[in-house]
């Protein structure tokens, strides 16, 4: 009896609630693109994070995956069906460098494929790292924020949030790259905006809306009661205001072209107006909202929504498969 | 004792001849008098000895039973020979009073009264006796009027009453099953006693002892309705408690039943006791389970344990963050074929055991493979050509089933 309460003890039954959620909200969307068989990776592989390039088919996904030594970021391709990861002797597209003990928390389409940017805990905060498309070199030109992408028709604009010192109160807006072929980071852009702010910890999140110049950033750090805080900034070319701050159990994604927010709350994403106000939610799970783009086929923009899974529950030995969704951006409000 | 000697010879010489070929004689001693443990013996004894050389058998009657007792007492121990011996104290003597009589004659054919004095225990004691050896052995002898024959059997009819269908078994001729009637009645050779067992679906048959020793004797088994309701709380897999409800109609063998597993709270320890040493050892998931099966009950109630066979379908909802409560997608179904046993050790009240595979109805192969959780300890195998997995080990549920 004792060996049975202890076999059973360690027993629960079949359910990853990402998995499940997400498997709810992927029935109502497009499955563009399925890439099967792609390898774990080194051993002990933790997570993926998976974001098509909307200057890319759809055939060509990055995958991000962190594991014991590092974060790593690959663009990988599929032809005629076949999962292949383009190695750095065909384009210098292999991204194998690594932030040790990074935690994987933004991936956002570029240009040149993707760039990445993760949160790195350390005391006091913690440093906001930033991979680029362009080059393996690992660079933190102050404390990058987070990335935020916006499509204008063909063209994407990638930004990030910049505070030059640690525990600075300015914060730069900097365009990082766009369609017309402005060398991906190397050479950052004109800054979009400059100013202070009052936010006193360090932000985790970035939104960006560069209609109005308004950025949403939502604070790492949590409240007592499990909850963020997301300021809404306004910025001008010289000055960045706080016009506005909720908080709450989500945390912004993206700011879409509808003029809406999108923000992640556990499992679920939110559709918010551009106020914060929550419009609708829809269950994600494993999905991953991994940016929006001009569909001319259409005439109409689309978000992107990847899905990695372990064939075997995320263990090290498991191979991986990378669905990528998508849905006209006009309705996620419906989802 | 010259005297008592001669006397002994000379009834051995007499009685001899006689006894060659005669039947045998049965007698019950009946006594009733002080110090039964030393009286009786001695006066078997004496009987067993030449030259009566009786099979006697001692009444357990009390002492006061009365001749109609005395002689059933008889019969049910086959005797022919029926003596009573009364001791009583008379001024510090004994009052030996004596009666020899056939069980099947209303008086007594030989009698007699004699004053003794106490034996010596245990010096001689059969000796004490001795004044009984001659007129018994006048009785039984060849010039005596013959005994009636000892009434070996007796035929007569044994009636049980129980409910229509009731199989009953421990009768002679096999088991049989009780009609219309609401009984059966058998012939049996009396006296006789007989361990008479009934089963009938939907009632609970208790099994009696009868000792059936004269004519037109009946007896009604006593059986009552099972309950056709109960409630199971139970530990899936010893891990998640559950609750289940069942209805049986009739309180037949067939049984509908439903449960409500939930896996909002369950136990979970760790295998390593360094690991999560100041955690809780309990789990939460989001998701619970509604099921609805049947099962057959191969056992009759009376069983102490019972053995049944079922399947349990579940579907299973889930309800992360509380925000939405759906049918789960990636496993929405189970089937679960299962063997069960129960052992009642009270009225209404039992524990069982059930255990089974659960086939895991997979719509999308990928998703499930992706929601196996690298810490759990089962494992499942996807079955080839259908959407279904199935589980390793065998799921597994305890419980207490309580009956109403």
């Amino acid at each position: 009896m004792a060996a049975l309460l202890a076999l059973g003890s360690c027993w629960s039954p079949v359910f990853n609630p990402d998995v499940s959620l997400a498997a709810l909200t992927a029935s109502k969307l497009s499955l563009d693109v399925q890439f099967t068989g792609l390898e774990g990776g080194s051993s002990n592989t933790t997570g993926y994070l998976a974001v098509p390039s909307p200057f890319r088919p759809p055939t060509q996904v990055s995958v991000a995956s962190l594991s014991l030594t590092g974060l790593g970021l690959t663009l990988m391709t599929n032809t005629n069906g076949t999962w292949e990861a383009a190695s750095s002797n065909s384009g210098g597209q292999n991204y194998d460098s690594a932030i040790p003990d990074a935690q994987l928390t933004t991936l956002s389409a570029g240009l040149d494929g993707a760039s990445l940017a993760s949160f790195q805990p350390g005391v006091g905060g913690g440093t906001v790292s930033f991979i680029d498309a362009g080059s393996t070199t690992q660079y933190s030109t102050g404390v990058v924020l987070g990335a935020s992408a916006y499509p204008t028709s063909a063209a994407v604009t990638l930004y990030a949030l910049v505070v030059p010192v640690l525990g600075s109160n300015t914060v730069t807006v900097l365009p990082f790259g766009s369609s017309t072929g402005v060398p991906f980071a190397n050479t950052p852009g004109a800054t979009v905006g400059t100013g202070t702010y009052t936010g006193s910890t360090t932000y985790g999140w970035l939104a960006f809306d560069p209609i109005n110049l308004v950025a949403y950033l939502t604070h790492y750090p949590k409240s007592s009661s499990g909850q963020y805080t997301t300021d809404k900034i306004q910025f001008t070319a010289t000055t960045a205001t706080l016009a506005g701050s909720w908080t709450r159990s989500d945390r912004v994604a993206a700011f879409l072209t509808t003029g809406q927010l999108l923000t992640r709350d556990g499992g679920y994403y939110d559709v918010c107006n551009a106020g914060g106000s929550i419009q609708s939610t829809f269950a994600a799970g494993s999905l991953t909202f991994a940016g929006e783009y001009y569909d001319a086929g259409t005439s109409a923009y689309r978000c992107w929504f990847t899905e990695v899974l372990s064939t075997n529950g995320a263990q090290s030995s498991s191979s991986v498969n990378v669905r990528v969704y998508s849905v006209p951006t006009s309705q996620l409000g419906s989802l | 004792m010259r005297r008592s000697l001669s006397v002994l010879a000379a009834l051995c010489l007499f009685l001899h001849p006689a006894f060659g070929d005669a039947p045998v004689h049965h007698m019950l001693v009946h006594y009733a008098g002080p110090q039964s443990e030393k009286y009786l013996p001695s006066l078997t004894a004496l009987l067993a000895r030449a030259p009566l050389t009786l099979w006697t058998v001692a009444s357990a009657l009390p002492s006061n039973a009365g001749p109609a007792d005395i002689a059933k007492e008889a019969r049910r121990f086959a005797c022919d020979l029926i003596l009573s011996v009364t001791v009583t104290d008379k001024a510090g003597k004994d009052e030996v009073s004596w009666a020899l009589a056939s069980p099947l004659e209303s008086s007594p054919r030989a009698h007699g009264q004699q004053m003794k004095n106490r034996p010596d225990w245990p010096a001689a004691a059969e000796l004490y006796w001795l004044f009984l050896v001659a007129p018994v052995a006048k009785e039984l002898g060849p010039d005596a009027r013959p005994w009636p024959a000892p009434v070996v059997s007796e035929r007569a009819v044994f009636t049980v009453a129980a409910r229509p269908g009731t199989l009953l078994s421990g009768l002679p001729g096999g088991a049989v099953t009780v009609g219309a009637s609401g009984s059966v009645s058998v012939e049996l050779n009396l006296p006789v006693s007989v361990f008479v067992e009934g089963h009938l679906v939907g009632v609970k048959t208790r099994a009696v002892r009868v000792f059936v020793d004269h004519p037109g004797q009946s007896v009604t088994l006593d059986q009552r309705p099972e309950p056709e309701w109960a409630l199971t709380p139970n530990l899936d897999n010893f891990t998640f408690p559950a609750l289940g409800v069942e209805w049986s109609p009739g309180a037949g063998r067939l049984v509908f039943r439903g449960g409500l597993e939930q896996y909002l709270g369950g136990l979970s320890f760790q295998n390593r006791a360094d690991v999560g040493s100041g955690a809780w050892p309990v789990q939460s998931l989001p998701l619970a389970e509604l099921s609805a099966g049947a099962s057959w009950i191969w056992s009759w109630p009376e069983d102490a344990v019972r053995f049944y066979t079922g399947a349990d379908v579940s579907v299973r909802f889930m309800f992360p963050q509380f925000k939405v409560f759906t049918v789960e997608p990636v496993v929405p179904m189970t089937v679960m074929p299962l063997v069960g046993w129960e052992y009642r050790w009270a009225d209404h009240q039992a524990v069982y055991f059930e255990l089974g595979p659960t086939f895991l109805w997979i719509p999308d192969q990928s998703l499930f493979l992706a929601s196996l959780s690298p810490n759990t300890q089962n494992a499942y195998i996807v079955l080839p050509a259908v959407p279904f997995a199935v589980s390793l080990p065998f799921q597994a549920k305890a419980g207490y089933r309580w009956s109403f």
